[in-house]
């Protein structure tokens, strides 16, 4: 029987291939407001998705934490995965610092910003020259 | 010539009491070996355990990186995972009985997997992913390992 960490991890990893197999497509929008109201907090990209009824989340998320020792603040970054509901409020959400949520965040950043098409469409138009 | 009799200075129940106390203490010594061995065992394991989770996730990440790009970066990423199978083999010696045996298997796959790359199966990159499932699989078993130790 599989523990609730590992059903979390097969999800990730099954989100990921998917998104690799282009089976699922993410879109970058506007962060929703409910994730940040009320924090100092920064969300540098976020991503939607759909999969099997269920809208999905994934975003960077930067946030301030307080070293005690030399009493000062400072930022850190962690990749979440939420699911939203019609309405944009986090209804779930995990961010274990876990490679697989990182690998997710990376195959998804890369199919939105086309990263391969991108350099073969730049380098096609050295070629022309 | 007689024999020489030696006689001892405590009475014969002493001596039979020493005796059984020295027993004692042999197997009390054993068994104190035995745990200094498994403290030495988990003070090896929480400083290793992290390092090698943080070097199996790199191989993981850079096997995501190759199955985007298939079956051209095949070659890389049969490299990865040779990487992962040596890793979890390392990690065998720091882990208790039920994670290990449950490893060993993923970790045999990993290797059979290195083997056969070339193999027309692997033309498929559905059966790459199912490797890097087990990595991340194999990844977060040790991350359960490496959470309880902090516990012990």
């Amino acid at each position: 029987m599989m523990t609730p960490e590992e059903k979390l991890t097969s999800l990730v990893v099954k989100l990921n291939k998917l998104t690799s197999l282009d089976q699922i497509s993410w879109e970058v929008e506007d962060a929703p407001r409910t994730i940040l109201r009320g924090t100092d907090d920064h969300i540098p990209l976020f991503m939607t998705s759909k999969y099997k009824g269920q809208r999905f989340g994934l975003y960077q998320h930067r946030y301030q934490s307080y070293d005690g020792e030399h009493e000062r603040f400072y930022w850190s970054e962690r990749v979440v995965l939420a699911i939203l509901d019609s309405t944009d409020r986090v209804l779930w959400e995990t961010s274990g610092q876990s490679s697989a949520l990182f690998d997710l965040f990376e195959t998804a950043r890369n199919k939105v910003s086309n990263i391969d098409g991108l350099i073969d469409d730049l380098l096609a138009n050295d070629d022309e020259h | 010539m007689g024999d020489v009799v030696l006689t001892s200075a405590f009475p014969q129940w002493v001596q039979d009491l020493n005796t059984g106390l020295s027993l004692i203490g042999f197997f009390i010594t054993l068994y104190v070996l035995y745990e200094v061995k498994n403290i030495k065992c988990a003070f090896l394991a929480r400083a290793r355990l992290p390092e090698l989770i943080k070097e199996l996730s790199k191989a993981g990440s850079a096997l995501n990186a190759s199955l985007a790009d298939w079956p051209t970066k095949r070659n890389e990423a049969r490299g990865q995972v040779k990487i992962a199978a040596t890793l979890l083999k390392s990690s065998f010696g720091m882990l208790p009985k039920p994670e290990k045996n449950e490893l060993t298997q993923i970790q045999l796959k990993l290797v059979d997997a290195a083997r056969t790359f070339s193999n027309q199966e692997y033309d498929r990159v559905e059966v790459a992913w199912d490797i890097y499932s087990d990595i991340q699989s194999s990844i977060t078993s040790l991350n359960q390992v490496a959470k309880n130790m902090k516990w012990e």
